[in-house]
């Protein structure tokens, strides 16, 4: 333990390290799916449900394509240097 | 892969996709499946990223397809909640998961957020009749507090009197501290993220104006910050 306590806790500089424009170049940066399913479900916030008619697919296919997305996206962050 | 039916549920999850029954059911399957928890804790930290972005980013890539209008029969409510539940749900697996490790972030997960420490989001009350909804969440941090504001128009609503809006707090000190502004378009929600250098005990109330307008909807801070539930 020490006497002092940092700066910022850990979330806020986690926050911070990964800025908006980097966030917004990876998600353009996913295949077509995968950013429609995050207009739909994350934008527009459709729950799966709503997000498989509004795409015309399984709501299966939402989940696991949210699924992959999601980690596409860190990939995608992680590529362009937004988490150390 | 595996056979595990709750496996690919942890994004749809964190962006609070899911329906009540799956949610609950992923909830107390977390409890009992580490690898279902380590693989939430994998994304857990993107969803926050996308605050303040909406779908217009899509547009300005070359390669994308022409821009499509947001639906206007979408039923705005449901979006709303599902926002919302989406942006507590992250607070508390998020950051729960990522500072307090798997045992401590599955009370938390369980937990109502209203009773944990995370901040949800508190509806602002209309002090005019108003097609204005607002939510507010604040978060204690180490340079003072950090204001998530998250507002539409009430489905169905008439013409809006005003597309413009000021977020201002009033201090326990008796001074008014102007929060910053936004543009509101029917159908559309607007995630606005603002701060003070000001406690939340040395906040008295945030109010949404319109500009040169009266207070149109309003949420009492200080008094009874923490205990205030919905």
């Amino acid at each position: 333990m020490t006497d002092r306590l940092p700066e910022q806790p850990v979330g806020d500089a986690a926050e911070q390290v990964v800025n908006r424009h980097l966030v917004a170049a990876a998600l353009r940066r996913l295949s077509q799916e995968h950013r429609d399913v995050l207009r739909e479900c994350y934008f527009r916030g459709s729950s799966v449900a709503q997000g498989a008619q509004a795409l015309g697919i399984a709501p299966g296919t939402v989940k696991s394509r949210i699924y992959y997305a999601l980690r596409a996206l860190r990939l995608a962050i992680e590529e362009l240097g937004g988490f150390e | 892969m595996t056979a595990d039916p709750y496996a690919r549920l942890d994004a749809a999850y964190l962006l609070g996709a899911l329906d009540a029954d799956e949610r609950l059911g992923y909830e107390a399957h977390l409890a009992t499946c580490r690898r279902c928890r380590a693989s939430l804790d994998e994304i857990s930290a993107i969803p926050p990223l996308l605050a303040g972005l909406d779908e217009s980013v899509f547009a300005a890539s070359p390669e994308a397809a022409p821009t499509q209008l947001p639906d206007p029969l979408l039923p705005r409510l449901l979006q709303a909640v599902g926002r919302q539940r989406a942006r507590r749900r992250w607070l508390t697996t998020g950051l729960g998961l990522l500072a307090a490790g798997c045992a401590m972030a599955l009370i938390v997960i369980v937990l109502p957020s209203g009773s944990g420490s995370r901040p949800a989001p508190r509806a602002m009350a209309a002090l005019v009749a108003t097609p204005v909804d607002a939510t507010i969440a604040l978060q204690p941090r180490s340079w003072g507090t950090e204001i998530d504001l998250t507002c539409c128009y009430q489905r169905g609503a008439a013409e809006p009197p005003s597309d413009r809006y000021e977020l201002v707090a009033h201090g326990a000190d008796g001074a008014t501290y102007d929060l910053g502004s936004w543009r509101l378009a029917p159908g559309r929600r607007v995630i606005f993220a603002s701060g003070t250098a000001l406690t939340e005990s040395q906040i008295k109330n945030l109010q949404i104006t319109q500009p040169n307008g009266p207070a149109i909807v309003a949420l009492g801070v200080s008094g009874h910050s923490r205990t205030a539930d919905r």
